[in-house]
């Protein structure tokens, strides 16, 4: 059970990922006096410095000109767990608690701060999915072995619902890894698998849990054995998305949060209604020996961006930091093809939500050899421009439009 | 051997050629308490300018004395004069020692001994800050208390009584200062018996020794040690204490010693106990971003809360028995420590991560064996070995049932723990032993060699009550075997102006972890027990110039290693791979100072000041990746430049005073991102989350036999001031965002009683009187204003 000692650390692994060592903030507790919504429309959250500390930064274009952590951006301490309509929802990294806040390059100011009791929250083993436009679902898994949900109303800042979701079947000496979901509906759809305590290698099956919204019961669990390892750590980057009533996932076993090998990085797909992963439909993306696939950004039209890592330079956890290792593809999940973008190879920025699409433009944030840039991808021509320069960034978590 | 003969035929050389030398007509002799030798005695001869001081060793020489009668005064501070007639004809060569007695007046106030090592110390090469703890006994001060009032020390505490803390020298901290009691290294020591809980009367002095390192200590220091010393040489006393005072916290210490003068059989006994409910108000503090959250009815509300599971106990017992004066050992003692420690766990890394559960228990045994021989084997070779075994075992239970924040307890959650995923119970047993054995051979009066040898064995098992872990990687000692050799050479030269020592060392470790994790390309990750062994050589020199008999320049260099820990090189097996290209810390340590001392009349004034450098790199981050494994990794390089003094003023008996501050830059000196050829942003920053800039006042006025003959009344007032400093990177972010640690002035003052020539003591002391909320660390503040009493009782 060595995953759920390592538990603890992870937490703070995790969190220092996303949010830097010893990052903090000075809020703003008064929102009368702040303009809610500031006039710049995109935020990128990053690190600087080693140790790392994190900043949110906020830019009118990321199609040119800088973008700089020199006196700008905010020092913060709240994370960011997703983005919308102008608002920031996050934790409070000390005490737990839900924020809804806004940022403007000089303070965040919290709109509104709630207790987070209900479930247990923990950053290796919690997601989340928006259910529609209010409603934004929390799921925990509570130290990897009994999932949790809780129904937050982001007008009210209120949770209206929390209870557990009881999955059958945890087998002895295992746990729950690899949590990758969707709504279809009013269905909820978990895949998943189960790790050993003993080495931490998946068992080699992908379960599928089947449950009606929100009440979270009427659960059926099918297995498919044809793969392993739902993409984890699913807070932080997409790894599935939904179009026409099927749900396209990623699995990725890859080195940096599995011990498995010799298993495929692929497309499998629930359609809507099924309790089962469609048998008849897996893709695999690379040659699983030599490359690992991370991440699914949806861009509309059947097509995703993945990140393709070259799994032979990988020679530990520190290469996913270190190597130039990175190549982002359009994948085509009807066509089952894939086609490379023209950006140099860059730093993998594993789980970083980096991946931004707007009006047919494809932003992406790289960390090359050149430097650090976001590049353009225009989805209908495949023409690749270098936009906007990333300075004084060591890292970047997430990239996305705000308003 | 053969070394040993040119050695012994150098030696004999050297003797003939000194006494061929002295031939004229001269006064010489040795000056000693009923212990030790003084050094730095006044030797005066009455009536003239004539006169000289004692060196190291206590030995005196006046030359080309012209014959006739003269009367001889010796003194030292602290000491009453003695004064004694001699008659001396041409070319006699005449011989007269002198035994001084302490002035007791000054029992209790200034401790004479440790003055006299002090002193010496002072005037060694070695930047060094030494406190003499004796006069703080009447204080209810910890050694972190004292420690950090010295000049370039700053410790940082979470909290209140027992609380975790990082200790940092001239700009590097934590590991990288290595501690000791008596010479032994703490490190094994755990958390029972460390510098948060010593109290201050078991410790005579303590010696700080910043980034050069004598090789008595054997150690890998890489910005320097901190040695305290135990009273040694008093042949009988007892010392026992009480103390109580805010947040229920009492400290009772007892310190004595037994030496029967016929059989000399010695017994040494000493022993502390603290108690503390460490239940002081949490203030919320927006204005520095330190709010206290609490839960109420559903919504945050910020306000200030009383802490409530943070309680500390720790005991200590510690029994000596051996012999003295024999033909075969000076001393030889063989003693048993033994501490034990309870502490709750109220806060994470911030104050607004509650915890309600979690505890700490430790238990700690160790024997030591203590050998010390002059003139052993040849004359003039002193030999002294201290071996340790030791057993630290230690349980943390995290099993609450319920989720705690600052409003109390929580909803029930029965899976997860308030530390670790789960509950759990771990129990950790460390078992370490440790040689140290020096050899320092006097080869003339202005030359010595030191050779220390130290052997230290660590070795760590471990396992999970409630079986959670099943993949223990602690079931089986993991170990670490550290070898470390010291050789210096020290010469004086010019008349003793001139005082040199070079020196060499060479470390060799081996360490052995179970089930270390690799990647391999081929198999994934992959676990396998691996060994590894590794050595470095290091080097470095102190010197010092004295430009007048009571004024110095001093110069001292050292090249340093912290070597690397055996998590640090091959992980845990569970959550932290290896990395077996880690390389030791290292740093290039500069210090450059200059002392100067003046006593006229009853004024005694006292400066000393000294520049310092580090250049180091390799610093070892452990670095979390968010992913199945994290690791360690050599990425953190500083540059630091620094200045600190201490201007110190006391008249006679009546008041003394002194003041300090320390300042330093100390620089980013990492020019590229880890592992990567882009230029590091924060280059050329100041070094993120460090105080650098600090000082304390300390003003104390007594009065002997003011009320009563055999009685002093003093008070002490002590002021501490630490500069503001940001949480991090100066050029980055918004400066409205920026965090910072705010300024601390603090204020403390005591009011002692002493009667009976010291004998008992009554004392009331006041910490942090202006109630100034204080932060070491962001969003962890400390205890308010508190209020102590104690009781002690001082015999000898």
């Amino acid at each position: 059970m060595s995953t759920l000692l390592k538990k603890s650390t992870a937490v703070l692994c995790l969190a220092a990922l996303i949010t830097g060592f010893s990052s903090c903030k000075k809020d703003n507790k008064n929102p009368s006096t702040e303009e809610p919504v500031t006039e710049n429309t995109y935020s990128l959250r990053v690190t600087s410095g080693t140790p790392a500390a994190t900043y949110i930064l906020q830019t009118g274009s990321i199609t040119s000109g800088t973008i700089n952590t020199a006196g700008n951006g905010v020092e913060t301490k709240l994370t960011t767990l997703t983005t919308k309509d102008g608002y920031y929802y996050g934790f409070d990294n000390d005490s737990g608690n839900l924020v809804k806040y806004t940022s403007n390059n000089k303070t965040n100011t919290i709109i509104k701060e709630i207790p987070f009791t209900q479930i247990s929250w923990a950053y290796y083993s919690s997601f989340y999915k928006w259910k529609d436009d209010k409603t934004l679902v929390l799921f925990s898994s509570n130290s990897a072995i009994q999932f949790e949900y809780a129904i937050l109303n982001i007008e009210t800042m209120a949770i209206t619902a929390s209870g557990k979701i009881n999955v059958p079947g945890l087998k002895a000496d295992h746990y729950f890894w690899g949590y990758n979901a969707a709504f279809i509906g009013e269905k909820f759809y978990l895949t998943y698998t189960q790790n050993r305590n003993s080495d931490d290698i998946s068992e080699g099956v992908t379960y599928l849990a089947t449950m009606d919204y929100p009440a979270m019961n009427n659960i059926t669990v099918t297995q498919d054995s044809r793969f392993t390892l739902p993409e984890h750590y699913t807070l932080n980057m997409p790894a599935s998305f939904t179009e026409n009533g099927v749900a396209y996932f990623l699995a990725s076993p890859n080195i940096w949060t599995s011990a498995n090998k010799n298993q495929p990085f692929g497309i499998y797909r629930v359609k809507g209604g099924a309790t089962q992963i469609d048998p008849d439909y897996f893709y695999e993306l690379t040659d699983r020996n030599k490359e690992e696939a991370l991440g699914l950004f949806y861009i509309g039209n059947g097509k995703a961006i993945t990140k393709i890592l070259d799994k032979t330079q990988i020679t530990g956890s520190g290469s996913y930091g270190s190597a130039y290792i990175t190549d982002y593809y359009v994948i085509d999940v009807a066509n089952q093809t894939k086609t490379k973008i023209n950006i140099p190879k860059s730093l993998s920025g594993s789980f970083s939500e980096n991946v931004l699409v707007e009006n047919g433009i494809v932003s992406i944030a790289a960390n090359t050899v050149d430097g650090f840039y976001i590049y353009q991808y225009n989805i209908s021509t495949a023409a690749v421009t270098r936009g906007a320069k990333l300075e004084g960034v060591s890292g970047l978590t997430r990239l996305e439009k705000i308003k | 051997m053969q070394f040993h003969k040119i050695l012994f035929t150098f030696i004999i050389s050297t003797f003939a050629l000194t006494s061929f030398a002295q031939s004229s007509t001269g006064i010489s002799g040795n000056v000693k308490d009923s212990t030790e030798v003084i050094s730095g005695a006044s030797i005066l001869i009455k009536g003239t300018k004539t006169g000289t001081l004692t060196n190291a060793s206590g030995y005196f020489e006046l030359n080309d004395i012209n014959p006739g009668s003269y009367t001889i005064i010796v003194s030292y501070l602290g000491y009453i004069s003695q004064s004694k007639q001699v008659s001396i004809k041409e070319n006699q060569k005449l011989s007269i020692d002198f035994l001084l007695k302490k002035d007791l007046h000054q029992l209790g106030i200034v401790d004479v001994i440790g003055k006299t090592k002090s002193q010496e110390l002072k005037e060694s090469g070695f930047s060094v800050n030494t406190i003499d703890t004796r006069k703080l006994a009447n204080t209810t001060a910890d050694l972190n208390q004292i420690l950090n009032r010295s000049t370039g020390v700053k410790i940082r505490e979470q909290g209140g009584l027992g609380s975790d803390f990082k200790f940092s020298l001239n700009g590097l901290s934590g590991k990288q200062v290595r501690f000791f009691l008596d010479g032994i290294p703490m490190e094994n020591f755990g958390n029972s018996l460390s510098l948060n809980n010593i109290p201050v009367n078991l410790a005579e002095r303590i010696e700080i020794y910043k980034g050069v390192v004598p090789v008595e200590l054997g150690a890998d220091a890489l910005g320097g040690a901190v040695n305290i010393i135990t009273d040694q040489h008093t042949k009988k006393f007892l010392d026992a204490s009480y103390s109580y005072g805010s947040f229920n916290t009492s400290r009772a210490a007892l310190n004595g010693r037994f030496t029967d003068q016929k059989t000399g059989i010695i017994f040494n006994v000493s022993g502390f106990h603290n108690y503390s409910d460490n239940d002081y108000m949490m203030r919320n503090n927006p204005k520095y971003d330190a709010p206290i959250k609490v839960n109420e009815n559903n919504q945050v509300v910020e306000k200030d809360a009383r802490r409530f599971h943070d309680a500390y106990r720790s005991t200590m017992g510690q029994f000596d028995a051996g012999l003295t004066n024999k033909s075969w050992a000076d001393q030889i003692t063989l003693g048993l420590v033994y501490s034990s420690l309870y502490k709750e766990i109220q806060t994470g890394a911030s104050q607004n991560k509650v915890f309600g559960g979690v505890n700490n228990r430790e238990n700690f045994l160790m024997p030591t064996l203590k050998y010390k021989k002059t003139d052993f084997l040849l004359k003039g070779l002193t030999m002294n070995t201290t071996a340790s075994l030791s057993i630290n075992k230690s349980q943390v239970t995290d099993t609450a049932n319920n989720i705690y924040g600052w409003g109390g307890k929580g909803r029930e959650d029965l899976i997860a723990g308030e530390l670790n995923g789960v509950k759990s119970i771990f129990h950790y047993k460390n078992n370490a032993s440790s040689i140290r054995t020096n050899f320092s051979y006097n080869i003339d009066d202005n030359q010595s060699l030191n050779l220390n040898y130290t052997f230290n064995h660590f070795g760590r098992t471990g396992r999970e009550e409630l079986g959670k872990v099943q993949s223990n990687t602690f079931d089986i000692p993991n170990t670490i075997s550290k070898n470390i050799v010291g050789l210096a050479y020290q010469a004086n030269l010019l008349d003793n102006r001139l005082s040199t020592s070079v020196f060499a060392k060479y470390y060799a470790f081996s360490s052995f972890v179970r089930d270390a994790v690799y990647y391999s390309s081929e198999n994934s990750w992959v676990k396998n027990d691996t060994r590894s062994s590794k050595d470095y050589f290091g080097y470095g020199m102190a010197t010092r110039f004295k430009l007048f008999p009571n004024a110095g320049v001093k110069v001292s260099y050292e090249h340093a290693y912290r070597l690397q820990e055996s998590e640090e090189l091959f992980g845990n097996g569970i959550d932290v791979s290896s990395n077996i290209d880690l390389r030791p810390e290292q740093s290039d340590n500069i210090n450059a100072g200059l002392y100067y001392d003046q006593i006229i009349n009853k004024h005694h004034f006292a400066v000393e000041a000294s520049y310092f450098f580090r250049n180091a790199k390799d610093f070892i981050y452990f670095i979390p990746t968010g992913g199945i494994y994290s690791y360690y990794d050599n990425i953190g390089k500083a540059k630091i430049n620094g200045v600190e003094a201490e201007v110190r003023y006391s008249y006679n008996q009546l008041l003394d005073a002194s003041v300090n501050a320390s300042y330093q830059t100390a620089k980013n000196n990492q020019q590229y991102e880890p592992g990567t050829t882009i230029r590091d942003q924060t280059f050329g920053d100041r070094i993120p989350n460090q105080p650098w800039l600090y000082g304390n006042a300390n003003i104390g006025i007594g009065k002997n036999d003011l009320l009563q003959k055999g009685t002093r009344i003093q008070f002490n007032w002590s002021t501490q001031y630490v500069h503001w400093f940001y949480l991090n990177w100066e050029s980055r972010g918004s400066k409205e965002s920026k965090n910072k640690i705010p300024q601390q002035l603090v204020h403390n003052a005591a009011l002692s009683y002493s009667f009976n020539k010291g004998k008992y003591n009554i004392s009331a002391e006041c910490m942090n009187l202006t109630d100034e909320l204080t932060y070491d660390n962001f969003r962890l503040q400390k205890p308010g204003r508190s209020f102590f009493m104690k009781l002690r009782y001082f015999i000898k």
